[in-house]
């Protein structure tokens, strides 16, 4: 028996995360992996939304944090315009709750990454039931659209969804057909990015 | 209050697949598994050259952290479509955890680059308890370790998702004044 485990038995037949003791649980946990190794790490969530009212429900939603989280990552692979996750959000209510979720993270100082991605097509392995429509092409517009949205929300972090997933078409890493085009772009952004970080702390 | 990574810089991080095996064919497909042709060609996760090129090419651009999908040793052997090309259906079910090994180890290496995980398809909180304490006590685990070592602190500690995909990530911020 790992000592880590003993603490914790009492949650080991839970199936499901959202309930009354999660805060409890990962309360027990990081306590006991401070006890046991020193590290007293910091619990994030990754939010893939299924449904518009996702954002609500766990991103932004305060029980997600009150449940034991220190903050979470916004997890949008699909451009809010096209994929069948966000076919009903419009772009100004999306941009209007990542803006909210970002002022109740930076209110109870939370965490918050918000995701940007060049595109994001995974026919090539899912060739069933993948509707055109559903689909992103990869494009250095896309990319430079997403960061430009990030950072005038000027969030905690930013995740670029991927550096190398080719068989969903969304990777950053340089090709024979586009170079280093795609990296060049997120250096552009990310110096913007880390000037402003770096005035916050002078 | 801000959010830092331990050497005081804002957390920009790319999605890292460690899972490519160098054959990126599918028959069933188009043939090929990609639109586009990577300048190292259909690459193996597994060639340290390879990872250390591309956290140097990351590292330059800006990137300090990859965020890499992951599933601990003898979960690799999920099937998750029913076509069976899923990546997780590895047919070594422990080479995306010793590629996640060879990637720490170069991260360190290479000094102020952070390494991720997220943790797929954990419903449980038992599985959630177990790769957690997995992560945390390599070594301890299955006899498979990085190096026969713990995980370097601070590159890896753990977070979780209360999503219904009950996916799992990790990292480590520091939250803390500069000053």
């Amino acid at each position: 028996m790992i000592p880590l485990r003993k603490s914790l038995e009492h949650f080991r037949d839970s199936v499901t995360w959202i309930c009354k003791e999660t805060e409890e649980f990962f309360k027990l946990l990081v306590k006991s992996i401070k006890d046991e190794i020193g590290i007293e790490p910091y619990f994030m969530g990754l939010q893939p939304p299924r449904n518009p009212l996702d954002m609500l429900k766990c991103g932004v939603h305060p029980r997600y944090v009150r449940s034991g989280l220190d903050g979470f990552f916004d997890y949008c692979f699909a451009d809010i315009r096209v994929g069948s996750d966000y076919k009903k959000l419009q772009p100004s209510l999306y941009a209007s709750l990542r803006s909210r979720a970002l002022e109740e993270a930076k209110h109870n100082e939370w965490f918050v990454g918000l995701m940007v991605n060049a595109g994001w097509d995974d026919r090539y392995i899912v060739p069933h039931g993948r509707k055109i429509s559903e689909l992103v092409p990869r494009s250095p517009l896309r990319l430079h659209s997403c960061l430009i949205e990030v950072l005038k929300l000027n969030p905690d972090g930013i995740f670029v969804c991927s550096y190398n997933e080719w068989w969903e078409n969304s990777g950053i890493e340089s090709t024979i057909e586009f170079g280093d085009t795609y990296l060049k772009i997120v250096k552009y952004y990310v110096e913007k990015y880390k000037n402003v970080k770096l005035s916050e702390l002078l | 209050m801000k959010w830092y990574l331990p050497n005081y810089e804002p957390f920009i991080g790319a999605h890292y697949c460690l899972w490519y095996r160098g054959d990126w064919t599918n028959s069933r497909v188009h043939g090929s598994r990609t639109e586009y042709t990577p300048i190292r060609g259909s690459y193996q996760s597994s060639d340290e050259k390879v990872i250390r090129e591309h956290v140097e090419e990351a590292k330059g651009h800006g990137i300090n952290v990859f965020v890499c999908s992951w599933m601990p040793p003898e979960k690799g052997r999920r099937k998750v479509t029913p076509l069976e090309v899923s990546p997780w259906n590895a047919v070594e079910p422990n080479y995306e955890d010793e590629n996640l090994a060879k990637l720490v180890d170069i991260a360190e290496e290479l000094q102020d680059f952070y390494v991720v995980v997220i943790l797929e398809w954990n419903r449980l909180r038992e599985e959630f308890m177990e790769d957690t304490t997995y992560a945390l006590y390599r070594e301890d685990t299955k006899g498979i370790g990085i190096n026969g070592k713990p995980l370097p602190y601070p590159a890896l500690t753990r977070s979780a998702t209360l999503t219904r995909s009950g996916t799992l990530s990790t990292v480590h911020l520091k939250k803390q004044s500069p000053f």
